[in-house]
């Protein structure tokens, strides 16, 4: 009788648990930081679940094209990803998106999984300056700014008449 | 010959732990330079932009040189024969094993991204000789390690010889590419040249032999074992063919290049003006690494007594360094001479104002590393020593050669 | 039986017909993004229809002026690098990166004093692809010589066979660097003829256009495939040579007057 009890509860127990981890899962699971442009876009250039389970294969793909054939317009690029999962601070700064809390971050951490992406790319859109003058560090890509602008993923949050 | 019996390297334990914690202390402060090196970048080190590859290459070089001519005294037994080499085979697979081992590793954690690399032992440019030694390299251990099963295991014995030849072949192509890796370059004065190449083996035959003889005097020194004069004056001799080889192709090398008007510079650089490159040229590489050493082997008194031939050989090894550090970042600092007959009155990329060499001071740490390589290589060869049966129990006359004391 | 594999039928279709109304959602911000984008930044692969080079007239090129480099600097972010802490000036001199550089020689017999622009030649036939272990090093298809820095392993054997010494190893690590030229500690780089204006449709490289701007125009950029380009026509109006001709191989940037 006891033995039952206690099974019965632990079971319940588990099963409760088990539970939660889904809805947890489920509920608050974006990774996405706020204050990005990411943040207000349903998701990014294919399904959410997707892009976590292969996100370094578009890259790793997409790379040996733009180095080999030159191909940069492309929904792969990191340059774009950075660009759009890139948060701002207050003063609208951008936050190296490889930094403690940030995007990647949220991910990565917990998979303990080190990148080395950006030993070597921009952790924040940084344009080339144009005809001496400097670029704007705060104003992202020119391509960027263009792409997006004129797309119907509004900067503001979506709205009715924005969604595809 | 009497048959030989190997026997596993019986030094009193205390010894031998010692040996070993001192070989791994040795390359493990060589590891944590690496790690340090790799952490912070190459900016700790004496290497630049114009001075890229440094002591590390010079040591890793030297290694995988000495590995390729320390398998000679195998191949001399297996493929041509003679049988007072026989009995030394064994020590001579081991100590190329572990030359290549420690030469290897020096190389690879020099590297800019050493993390990376399964992508430079997965995909390869076969127009590159550099990617042909990384196979030529790796192979050189398994073919070693064939033969060294002919040579120890008794089904293989009938196989030793044409294991053997195979492995001579195999470890010639590896020289020949080492060379080559220099010899094959169009772009600096010092390298240009096919004469490298078998520059490279008469090296390999004089480093590895005289680093083999050393290994050989001092196992069987502290093991109590008898090194008769058959095989130690046999060796020592061969050693002098050696030094003599390496010395005719620095003469005929030398001699070409003094004759062209354009090569002349590169040849006085090293010759006359070239400072710490004419220093270490002429007192390390030919009189203390080569002179010197063929003074003692010819001398009549000297070149019979077990410690001055032992000695001989460490100079022969201070040579062959030496002679690395020449070839390797002489022809580096050597200005490139992009305008012949003119002048370089400014550059902002260091390209030899008022034909200046290229400045390099080496760095504790890529020191350190070097030298963790050469002490991997020994931990390598004692602990192969202590759990198989590489030394033979005896090399004295008696059991070498009957004939000899008949002769006497 | 028939009534369940109807059901299972339709159940299937309605499944079908959701799964290519989400892949087809997915696709379509893409492709306005594609559209809005323009044609600018490039969407096809390079081909050997065109060869990039450039021509420098050294009699053009001023004493003193480094117009060139400044703006080579500052359009690949060279200009970011930053000293490590703890290194002398005079080292890092020696190992920061540089992609072009001046250089002033004088003629032994003549006295004769030319200025110059020095970087990547640009071969057709690279000593420095040739060697490369993992081909990181690799000519592509419009001539530009570049180093894939995803494969490369450090090992600086492209330096050594550089005829120009035109190559520069990172030998820190890169905290700023520009999104549209990564570059990071442990790889070996050099001119890329900005690479990241030719992809993104722009006329010239920063080098050429700064001297340009300085007037002194000794740079001219072009494909020497077209020969109605300007480029071609300057090549073919007056004596240009390869530094280094000897070694025949063909570079992509041409000297003159000197």
């Amino acid at each position: 009788m006891a033995n039952a009890v206690i099974r019965g509860s632990l079971l319940s127990v588990g099963l409760a648990g088990a539970l939660c981890a889904l809805a947890a899962q489920a509920a608050g699971d974006s990774h996405v930081v706020p204050g990005s442009r990411a943040a207000t876009l349903e998701h990014c250039v294919a399904p959410t679940p997707f892009m976590r389970r292969n996100h370094m294969e578009l890259l790793l793909h997409q790379r040996d094209i733009t180095v080999h054939t030159g191909v940069v317009s492309t929904k792969y690029s990191i340059v774009d990803c950075v660009a759009c999962h890139v948060s701002y601070t207050g003063e609208h700064k951008p936050i190296p998106i490889n930094g403690e809390g940030q995007f990647c971050d949220t991910c990565h951490e917990d998979a303990a999984v080190q990148m080395d992406c950006f030993e070597c790319h921009a952790t924040v859109p940084v344009p080339a300056p144009k005809n001496g003058v400097a670029g704007d560090p705060h104003g992202g890509l020119v391509r960027d700014a263009v792409a997006l602008s004129g797309s119907v993923l509004h900067p503001e949050g979506p709205e009715e008449g924005n969604r595809p | 010959m009497k048959r030989i019996v190997y026997r596993e390297w019986s030094v009193a334990p205390h010894r031998y732990w010692a040996l070993l914690g001192i070989l791994a202390a040795v390359a493990g402060v060589g590891g944590l330079a690496a790690l340090y090196m790799e952490h912070e970048g190459h900016w700790v080190t004496g290497m630049t932009n114009q001075v890229m590859w440094g002591v590390p290459h010079v040591f890793a070089v030297f290694l995988i040189v000495a590995a390729s001519g320390a398998l000679n005294v195998a191949s001399i037994g297996s493929v041509f024969g003679k049988i007072i080499y026989k009995p030394l085979g064994r020590l001579s697979g081991l100590v190329a094993a572990a030359l290549l081992v420690g030469g290897l590793l020096v190389l690879v954690l020099d590297l800019g991204r050493p993390e990376r690399l399964i992508v430079a032992m997965t995909t390869y440019n076969f127009r590159s000789i550099f990617a042909w030694n990384i196979f030529l390299y790796t192979g050189f251990l398994a073919v070693v390690l064939a033969y060294l099963w002919t040579m120890m295991e008794h089904k293989g014995n009938p196989y030793t010889k044409h294991a053997g030849f195979f492995a001579m072949v195999w470890r010639l192509t590896l020289t020949t590419g080492t060379g080559s890796i220099f010899g094959f370059l169009v772009a600096r004065q010092a390298y240009d040249t096919a004469v490298l190449a078998p520059m490279f083996i008469a090296m390999s035959f004089s480093y590895g032999l005289a680093i083999f003889m050393l290994v050989l005097m001092f196992t069987f020194d502290q093991d109590g074992r008898p090194i008769g004069q058959a095989v130690l004056y046999r060796l020592k001799n061969l050693l002098a063919i050696f030094i003599g080889g390496v010395l005719f192709f620095v003469l005929v090398y030398f001699i070409t290049k003094l004759y062209m008007a354009k090569n002349t510079g590169l040849a006085l650089f090293y010759l006359l003006d070239g400072g710490i490159y004419t220093a270490v040229f002429w007192v390390g590489w030919i009189l203390a690494g080569s002179l010197v050493p063929l003074g003692i082997i010819f001398h009549p008194v000297r070149g019979k007594d077990p410690r001055w031939i032992a000695a001989a050989c460490g100079l022969v090894i201070l040579g062959g360094l030496a002679s690395m550090y020449v070839i390797i970042i002489g022809g580096e600092a050597f200005p490139m001479q992009l305008f012949p007959d003119q002048t370089i009155l400014a550059s902002g990329f260091f390209d030899g104002v008022g034909g200046a060499p290229a400045h390099y001071a080496p760095s504790l740490w890529e020191v350190l590393l070097g030298l963790g390589g050469v002490a991997v290589a020994m931990l390598i060869t004692a602990v192969g020593l202590r759990v198989l049966q590489f030394l033979p129990e005896s090399l004295d006359d008696q059991t070498v050669d009957p004939d000899a004391l008949a002769k006497a | 039986m028939k009534e369940t594999s109807e059901r299972i039928d339709q159940q299937r279709r309605a499944f079908i017909a959701t799964a290519a109304g989400g892949a087809a959602a997915t696709v379509v911000p893409g492709v306005l993004l594609y559209t809005v984008a323009g044609a600018e930044p490039r969407s096809e692969p390079v081909t050997s229809a065109v060869r990039w080079g450039m021509l420098i007239d050294t009699a053009k090129c001023a004493d003193g002026c480094s117009a060139c480099v400044t703006a080579c600097d500052e359009e690949n972010g060279l200009n970011l690098q930053q000293k490590p802490e703890g290194e002398s000036e005079e080292k890092w001199e020696r190992q920061k990166s540089v992609w072009i550089r001046k250089v002033r020689v004088r003629d032994n017999l003549s006295g004769h004093i030319s200025n110059l622009p020095l970087m990547c030649q640009h071969c057709e036939h690279p000593p420095c692809v040739d060697v490369c272990p993992t081909g990181a090093s690799f000519k592509r298809a419009d001539g530009i010589v570049l180093v894939d820095r995803h494969t490369c392993i450090g090992c600086r054997y492209c330096m050594l066979a550089c005829p120009y010494k035109a190559r520069s190893f990172i030998h820190e690590r890169v905290e700023s660097k520009l999104s549209r030229v990564p570059r990071g500690k442990g790889c070996v780089e050099s001119c890329t003829l900005c690479v990241q204006r030719r992809d993104d449709g722009e006329a010239s490289t920063a080098c050429a256009d700064a001297c340009a701007r300085e007037g002194h125009k000794a740079i001219v950029f072009g494909d020497i495939k077209d020969s109605e380009s300007p480029l071609s026509r300057r090549l073919a109006s007056m004596a240009t040579r390869q530094i280094r001709e000897d070694l025949a191989l063909n570079t992509g940037v041409r000297y003159s007057n000197v």
